[in-house]
């Protein structure tokens, strides 16, 4: 089938090819089994929730075809009112050697209630194979979700990571995304604030490498008064690497007292790479206030003279700072196991590398 | 006890809004988009064999392309119901007193004459598809300036030259009303400033369109040669019917090495027109453009001037006020298109929407990958002055080479009850404060604007801040 996903709200000139992500020739596969940690107490039920089915997400209507195509069960946590287990729901998939993969979670926070969640993708380096997967969130009134999600495919993996949440009053949500590796990786997060003051803050960081593609869109739906949103994504191009990002802030009638913020900073590393971005803030309401930025090049000369100063090469000034990029996300991971088993695995695959550049 | 002004009114158009009768004087084609209407549109101008094919190949083109999937709705455009060819059988004049009376009576109230004898270097004034009046000061024509209508130019001694340039940069495969323009345009001006020729005082074309139900199609075609400089200005408008109007111009900008060309343009149609207008430039070595834009009449605008920077170090600067009042859908901004080392685009926009209008600023900045060492800003500010009314900003950026700088910035929201506050404290009226901030924010335009202008334009954002506020 063929897939449209991650559209922009509203469609801008089209020989820009931003509009849209079209996937030809997907075939809706099986889910795969993933190595799931669930909190102490709690479990994953395959029944349907109330209310999940009809929370909108950031890849779009045909993501949901492709889950209802694969006939895919959706695995929920249900959090009670109040709860607030100590372990977060780790969702570990595997990037298998020539997988088709289609897999379904959702969670519903009553109440009061907190929950992480982190969902990963990692494997083998050298795989090839397709992954996708949908996850949707029902956060209750005052409740607290921290969804990290973090992209490690291989270096011929296809994957489609795609997220609703629906907030209700008072909800905070607090996103961590982290793409590091994958040949072309889709991320659709869609943040329906409709609950009175629910807050959205969405941390991103990417590095993209090789002729490898990183395809985004952000949306934060705000109906309800006296919601903010907030959007920030850090990034590193390198070698011919391509990245797109629809970034937009729907101020719909009635949400007055709203905010939204949304800024991208991308680092432009080598001379063949592209970067798209569209940042977008709809506004149908007065009682306002949307910002949006974007910087997108080279190192600030400040910068480069001070690190220089400091005795760097250029090259290794670009290379501190394009770590710094991603740390910086890593470290807003809230949940310890995952943040540490990240980060060491990370300095191993820089103590490689360096290794290799010595040689 | 006068009522406490609380709300922002619509523009008063009374200065534009009067219409002449059309007479026995008038001649039209009959409504519709047919190869025998655009044969006879080719016929009346007496085109030449290539000038004619073009048309007809245009409307091929315009009956294959597709209409957007992006931008306001213009369902209520039917193409069946635009009469594309409405003129007077009174011939383009260089004299005023040789214009039949009514038309020149129409030019005088919107102050055309009177501005060619005070701050002009030559004027244009077309009325419907036709131009009545042309007419360049000697001193300028003597430096070899070239300041004609088109349909002159192509029988003329620049003949080759319109040929060569004609629709190169706004091809009619670049979108539907490219191809409706390239079928039926009428009109417009042709500019030439030699090389090293600097036109101090700028030229004007004034487009007016006075028959209900009609279209406006007029081309513009300017070529500034090296080191040359030429500040252009244009003006629109129209009287308003309850039926829908049409105006799908097209300008082309040529601007060669090291040459300037400053085009300022006070669009200011009746709101049953669609605005469907295309105005692209091509900018050499170390060339630049300024595109200085006030967008404040029409029912729907698709408006999107586009600077291609194809020399090392070509400039562009573009910079704008939109203000989208009641029964407006006002879709502007700008597209810049580096195609060359050490270029820059500068995007500098304010956009206010009232009484339900809908503005929305759309732009595109693209750095192909041989622009090594080119920079972009884009700044793009709306405000909303309540709450029934609708503002977006739909920047993208496409960048394919790291050694590039591009920043973009963009901010809607409402006047601050912080600044109201302040201003009250210092003995304001609250209406006076928000009539001032209103203004101040438009300043961006205002203060590109020669002089008279700038009166004008502030003029149009006055009079609905201060006599409308009720």
């Amino acid at each position: 089938m063929e897939l449209k996903i991650n559209r922009l709200p509203a469609y801008t000139f089209g020989w820009l090819q931003m509009n849209e992500a079209v996937l030809e020739d997907v075939s809706a596969g099986r889910a795969i089994e993933a190595q799931v940690e669930v909190p102490e107490g709690l479990s994953l039920t395959t029944e349907e929730r109330s209310g999940l089915e009809d929370v909108k997400t950031g890849s779009g209507e045909d993501m949901d075809k492709l889950v209802k195509e694969a006939g895919v069960s959706r695995q929920v946590l249900e959090v009670p009112a109040g709860a607030d287990p100590q372990q977060a729901l780790r969702i570990l998939i595997p990037c298998e050697e020539g997988a088709n993969a289609v897999n379904s979670y959702g969670a519903v926070l009553g109440e009061g209630s907190h929950a992480t969640v982190v969902l990963a993708w990692d494997g083998d380096r050298q795989s090839k194979g397709f992954s996708a997967a949908q996850m949707k969130f029902v956060v209750g009134k005052n409740a607290r979700l921290d969804l990290v999600q973090i992209v490690r495919g291989g270096e011929d993996y296809q994957i489609i990571s795609d997220v609703g949440i629906d907030c209700g009053e008072g909800a905070d949500v607090h996103v961590v995304h982290l793409f590091l590796s994958g040949k072309e990786i889709y991320q659709g997060l869609r943040t329906n604030l409709k609950g009175e003051g629910s807050h959205l803050l969405a941390d991103v960081a990417y590095t993209v490498h090789l002729d490898h593609k990183l395809d985004m869109n952000y949306f934060a739906d705000q109906t309800g008064k006296n919601t903010k949103s907030e959007m920030y994504l850090n990034g590193v191009l390198r070698d011919t690497a391509k990245k797109m990002f629809r970034g937009s802030i729907d101020f719909k009638k009635g949400c007055g007292g709203s905010t939204g913020d949304e800024k991208e900073d991308v680092l432009l590393i080598d001379d063949g790479v592209e970067n798209k971005t569209i940042p977008l803030i709809l506004c149908d309401e007065e009682d306002v206030e949307g910002n949006h930025g974007a910087t997108i090049g080279r190192l600030d000369e400040e910068i480069l003279f001070y690190m220089a100063s400091r005795g760097l090469s250029e090259e290794q000034i670009y290379s501190v700072m394009a770590d710094a990029r991603i740390e910086a996300v890593v470290r807003k991971i809230p949940d310890d196991i995952a943040r540490k088993r990240l980060h060491d695995e990370m300095e191993d695959e820089l103590r490689t590398c360096r290794r290799e550049e010595r040689r | 006890m006068a009522k406490e002004k609380t709300y922002v009114e619509d523009i008063d158009r009374s200065l534009y809004d009067f219409r002449n009768k059309e007479g026995k004087d008038t001649y039209k084609l009959k409504a519709g988009l047919t190869r025998e209407i655009v044969e006879q549109i080719s016929d009346e101008k007496n085109d030449p064999e290539w000038m004619r094919q073009f048309r007809l190949r245009s409307l091929d083109i315009y009956n294959k392309t597709p209409m957007v999937d992006w931008g306001p709705a213009i369902d209520g455009l039917d193409m069946d119901n635009i009469v594309t060819y409405v003129r007077d059988n009174k011939k383009m004049s260089a004299n005023w007193a040789d214009v039949p009376a009514d038309i020149k009576d129409t030019f005088e109230k919107l102050g055309i004459p009177q501005a060619e004898r005070t701050s002009l270097a030559g004027v244009g004034a077309q009325y419907d598809s036709e131009l009545v009046y042309h007419n360049v000061k000697d001193e300028v024509a003597e430096q070899g300036v070239v300041y004609t209508d088109i349909e002159s130019a192509l029988h003329g001694p620049y003949a080759d030259m319109i040929q060569k340039h004609f629709m190169k940069l706004v091809p009619p495969t670049d979108h539907k009303f490219a191809a409706l323009h390239g079928a039926v345009w009428s009109g417009g001006s042709f500019v030439y400033v030699p090389e090293g020729v600097k036109v101090e005082i700028p030229l004007q074309s004034y487009f007016r369109l006075n028959s209900p139900g009609a279209g406006q199609f007029e081309h513009t075609l300017i070529i500034v040669d090296k080191g040359a400089y030429l500040h252009f200005i244009e003006g629109c408008s129209a009287p308003k019917y309850n039926v829908a109007n049409l105006h799908a111009g097209c300008v082309e900008l040529f601007v060669g090495e090291d040459a300037t060309i400053r085009y300022s343009t006070i669009e200011n149609w009746s709101k049953n027109m669609y605005n469907l207008n295309t105005k692209r430039a091509l900018v050499e070595k170390n060339g630049k453009v300024e595109w200085i834009s006030g967008s404040f009449g029409s029912h729907v605008s698709y408006l999107y001037p586009m600077s291609v920077l194809n020399g090392e170090g070509a400039r562009s600067e573009f910079t704008s006020v939109t203000f989208a009042g009641h029964g407006q859908n006002l879709d502007t901004g700008c597209k810049a298109v580096h195609n060359a080392p050490n270029t820059s685009s500068y995007v500098n926009t304010r956009s206010i929407s009232k009484s339900g209008g809908i503005s929305t600023f759309r732009s595109s900045v693209v750095i192909n990958k041989n622009a090594k060492g080119s920079k972009s800003s884009t700044s793009c500010q709306s405000l909303m002055l309540d709450d029934i009314s609708r503002s977006d900003t739909i920047p993208a950026m496409d960048v394919r080479t790291s050694q590039a700088d591009v920043g973009h910035e963009a901010k809607i929201g409402r006047i601050s009850d912080e600044a109201i506050f302040y201003m009250m404290s210092r003995g304001i009226s609250e209406e006076d404060a928000r009539a001032m901030i209103v203004t101040g924010f438009a300043s961006n335009v205002g203060k590109e604007l020669p002089l008279e202008y700038a009166v004008e334009m502030n003029n149009l954002i006055q009079l609905e801040m201060k006599g409308a506020i009720g």
